[in-house]
């Protein structure tokens, strides 16, 4: 009973789980039903982090011992721009999704083939994906330059203190 | 993967800076726990110990463990994660009573100097006091509670991670203010009567137990991002459900439990029970020199010789081996990693490398036959030929990409081995690590903001010493050879860690001692066989071509520089390359540092000048770190932590470079707006290089002798 109550929650949790990304799509494939999730959000050129949850239709129970393979297809400028990964459980923080870390090339609407296979079972399933342009450096790391104005700030008003403080003494010594 | 349960409980986020805080947190916290007990003793430490650590664990659980990797699609996760924040964590962290053991566990100077004006600074204190009295205290936490289970602001904090990071830290924080009050954890004394906590807890309650009983009874899904929970054994309104008797049950015990105890106090009349006095703890005031250091030069000796035979495998593997430098050890270890490690432990600890130099000891097993008997020429006993061979190197590992070929870089360390015994076989002392070693010297540079060197412990004991062993020698070691007197050494310049100073001193009082970083730059003494750093053009020059020369070196492999390069010798032919990059090193590394130098000299002194050339080593060391903290780092993709990181030091050695810079110029000049006026073109100077640095860090990096 415990046993099963544990696989019911786990299970849940494998439906609702990603690693903080937002889900990209989501359908049925074959024996599968297959989320693709993104995270950051939005996607940016650049590194992402792309992860995939396999469950079988029948029963809702995650599938863990799949081959999954992501296939990003992009045309620009009549050329045809693609990236392969293999997602695995490793890379991915929750261990019931396949993850991988992708390099992004260019930004646009990309095409998304998710293929999953599971010994005899395979299933291919494609989505879209909507990539934004890199974010300006600036913007992005803007709490690392914050601290140098922001801890100087602090030791002005460390030595003003220090200064009042040597400056009341004085008299009173005097 | 084995089972659902594996997966489930192995799925932990483990973000390396939020452990990092937490760990560094536990260990100031022991360390001024520690310190307090050598002060006073009380029967309650360990309780307090254990309920602070506890309570950082709570911290890391709610935020590192699946219950983080659940948190953004399944409420009910989410729900326990906040209340560790809020309800659990928070009341075991003031039970420990952190603020005496944090103070006590940070740097005695840094507490004296930096933290104690703002804590004796009244309106701080007020502000404090008045935050935690009862009634903001709790406006803050209920003012924390509703505000972000409002849908508009729960969602804003599921889609951001900034936001999601303001709103735990808003949790956490404001429990700290809510149960303020209640624990009192001191060293104040509360000022309001006992029996106000018990509507301060109970009408805290009653705010929890709507928003708990709203989750339950609602009927509509309140977030609209777990929507996605439709499939499985929970539907999103299940768990939302769940989440809110999360809320309901055990957060209205944690509120309700100290409420009774507190009834029942008020009730018995019974006031908190008396205290059992501390007991005071005689200090041990002085620390009998540690055994380690007679052992230590001789575990010196034993890790040259490692490092010699790693150097020896390398020229072999450089010599023999592929001429791939990603396969080849003389491809990856100098220039990846041992120049990495090098940096790291002159931050951590000090001039490690010169004391684990493996050239020093082919040159001392070679003096066994060699005669060593001439003195290095005064003409030469600057650091002139040093710092002209430290730019020779500058320019050799870019013209003759030497970070590619093995065969190059096996022949440079053979080379190395073969000058080290040449020169110290002809003359006595340590002549080539004092004036021809640019490895050493840029060890020596670095140095400066080392947090260890080797020193006195007592200078009365060097007072009453009249053999002086420390310089001249004895049976048990030679003195010094690089002619450093121990009474009269400042810093770490030219200090290669020997330790023969240590093994020779027979009072023992030589060791390595801990340090302000870069402290000793604002010193303008004497400094044995140096002098005055004001009066040395040559240190002067050295130190600008280290710190330009850093930031040169890194940008040596950006693409912007690159392009550049390459369009240049495309237009002057085939063999123009090492003309091009001597261009390019003179111009950063010389040139513009001569000119920004002149322009400050037309208003200031020479020895001015000379001086404040000093301050900007840390944000020379700090690109240095940077850069090849990039080379470390490098995996099949780069780290995303790494660019933050990078920022981070060069953060570091730009306010070091600041710090030190208003210190010495507050030597220099009497008044507050003379010094800021003497400080505001190396100031300037230094904003110059991190902007530059933060450009370097911001550009596509050739991944240069790596594999891909």
């Amino acid at each position: 009973m415990i046993r099963r109550f544990f696989a019911g929650l786990v299970v849940c949790a494998g439906v609702l789980l990603a690693d903080g990304g937002a889900v990209q799509f989501r359908g049925t494939a074959g024996a599968f039903e297959i989320t693709m999730f993104s995270s950051p959000t939005p996607v940016r050129i650049g590194t992402a982090d792309l992860s995939v949850l396999v469950k079988k239709t029948a029963g809702d129970a995650p599938v863990l011992d799949a081959d999954v393979t992501l296939h990003l297809v992009k045309a620009a400028d009549g050329k045809i721009i693609e990236v392969t990964a293999h997602p695995t459980h490793n890379q991915a923080t929750n261990k019931l999704l396949y993850a991988a870390n992708m390099r992004i090339p260019s930004n646009g609407s990309w095409r998304v083939d998710v293929l999953v296979k599971q010994g005899a079972n395979a299933a291919a399933m494609s989505g879209r994906m909507f990539v934004l342009p890199p974010q300006p450096p600036f913007l992005k790391y803007w709490p690392y330059f914050v601290l140098v104005p922001l801890l100087g700030l602090l030791f002005a008003i460390n030595q003003r203190l220090k200064r009042q403080r040597r400056n009341r003494r004085l008299p009173a010594r005097r | 993967m084995e089972s659902l349960a594996t997966a489930a409980l192995t799925s932990w986020t483990l973000d390396a800076r939020a452990i990092a805080l937490l760990l560094a947190t536990a260990l100031i916290y022991l360390r001024g726990w520690q310190r307090g007990r050598g002060i006073v003793r009380d029967e309650r430490d360990w309780a307090r110990l254990s309920a602070f650590l506890a309570g950082l664990l709570l911290v890391f659980l709610a935020t590192e463990s699946p219950l983080d990797a659940f948190d953004s699609l399944f409420l009910s996760a989410h729900m326990t994660q906040h209340l560790l924040l809020m309800m659990f964590a928070p009341p075991l962290v003031l039970f420990g009573a952190p603020l005496l053991p944090l103070l006590r566990g940070l740097p005695k100077t840094f507490v004296k100097e930096g933290i104690a004006p703002f804590l004796t600074w009244h309106p701080l204190k007020q502000l404090f006091a008045w935050l935690t009295s009862p009634a903001p205290a709790w406006a803050a936490f209920v003012f924390s509670s509703v505000f972000w289970h409002l849908p508009k602001f729960y969602e804003l904090a599921l889609s951001s991670p900034f936001w999601h990071g303001a709103q735990h830290a808003s949790f956490f924080w404001s429990g700290i203010l809510f149960w303020w009050p209640i624990i009192q954890p001191g060293p104040a004394k509360a000022k309001w009567p006992e029996w106000i906590a018990i509507p301060y807890l109970l009408f805290a309650d009653i705010v929890n137990t709507v928003i708990a009983a709203f989750f339950v009874f609602s009927g509509t899904l309140l977030y609209p991002s777990y929507a996605v929970a439709r499939a499985g054994a929970m539907t999103a309104l299940e768990d939302q459900s769940l989440a809110g008797l999360i809320m309901w049950v055990p957060g209205s015990v944690v509120y309700l439990l100290p409420a009774f105890v507190f009834m029942a106090r008020v009730v018995a009349g019974r006031r908190k029970q008396r205290e059992a006095p501390p007991i005071r703890v005689k200090q041990q005031l002085t620390r009998a020199p540690s055994k380690l250091w007679s052992k230590a030069p001789r575990a010196r000796r034993i890790a040259q010789a490692g490092m010699l035979l790693l150097a020896a495998a390398v020229m072999a593997d450089g010599f023999r081996g592929t001429q791939v430098a990603p396969m080849n050890l003389a491809g990856v270890l100098p220039w990846i990693h041992w120049r990495a490690l090098s940096v790291l432990t002159l931050l951590v600890v000090g001039n490690v490398f010169c004391m684990v130099c493996p050239f020093t000891l082919a040159r001392d097993v070679a003096r066994r036959v060699l005669p060593a008997r001439l003195r290095w020429p005064r003409a030469l006993r600057t650091k002139w030929l040093a710092a002209a061979l430290f730019i020779l190197y500058l320019w050799a590992y870019e013209a003759f990409a030497l970070w590619d070929s093995p065969w190059l870089t096996a022949c440079v360390i053979a080379g190395y081995f073969l000058a080290a015994i040449a020169v110290d076989g002809i003359f006595r002392g340590a002549s080539f690590c004092k004036y021809v070693c640019p490895i050493g010297q840029f060890h020596f540079v670095s140095s400066l903001i080392s947090p260890r060197e080797i020193g006195i412990r007592s200078e009365a004991v060097c007072q009453s010493c009249r053999t002086h062993d420390c310089i001249r020698g004895n049976e048990r070691a030679r003195g010094c050879e690089l002619s450093l007197f121990q009474p009269r050494k400042i810093g770490n310049l030219d200090c290669t860690f020997c330790l023969d100073c240590v093994k020779a001193c027979p009072h023992d009082n030589v060791a390595l001692l801990p340090v302000i970083p870069a402290k000793t730059v604002t010193l303008d003494g004497y400094r044995s066989s140096i002098g005055r750093l004001a009066k040395r053009t040559d240190l002067a020059a050295l130190v600008v071509l280290f710190v330009f020369g850093a930031f040169v070196n890194a940008a040596g492999m950006v693409a912007p520089v690159m392009r550049v390069e390459h369009g240049w010798h495309a237009r002057l032919g085939p063999h123009a390359m090492p003309l091009i990059v001597a261009a390019f090193v003179i111009a950063g590394a010389v040139i513009i540092p001569a000119v920004l130098v002149a322009a400050v000299l037309t208003w200031q002194s020479a020895d001015t000048v000379r001086r404040f050339l000093f301050v900007l080593v840390p944000i020379g060391v700090a690109m240095w770190a940077a850069h090849l903290l990039y080379h470390v780092a490098q995996m099949p993709l780069l780290p995303d932590w790494l660019t933050g990181a990078q920022i981070l030091l060069l953060d570091a050695g730009l306010l070091l470079t600041l710090y030190v810079g208003w210190r010495v110029a507050l030597q220099c000049a009497e008044r507050i707006r003379t010094a800021l006026a003497l400080l505001a073109p190396w100031a300037a100077m230094a904003c110059l290089l991190y902007g530059t640095g933060i450009w370097i860090l911001f550009q596509p990096m050739e991944m240069r002798g790596m594999m891909h």
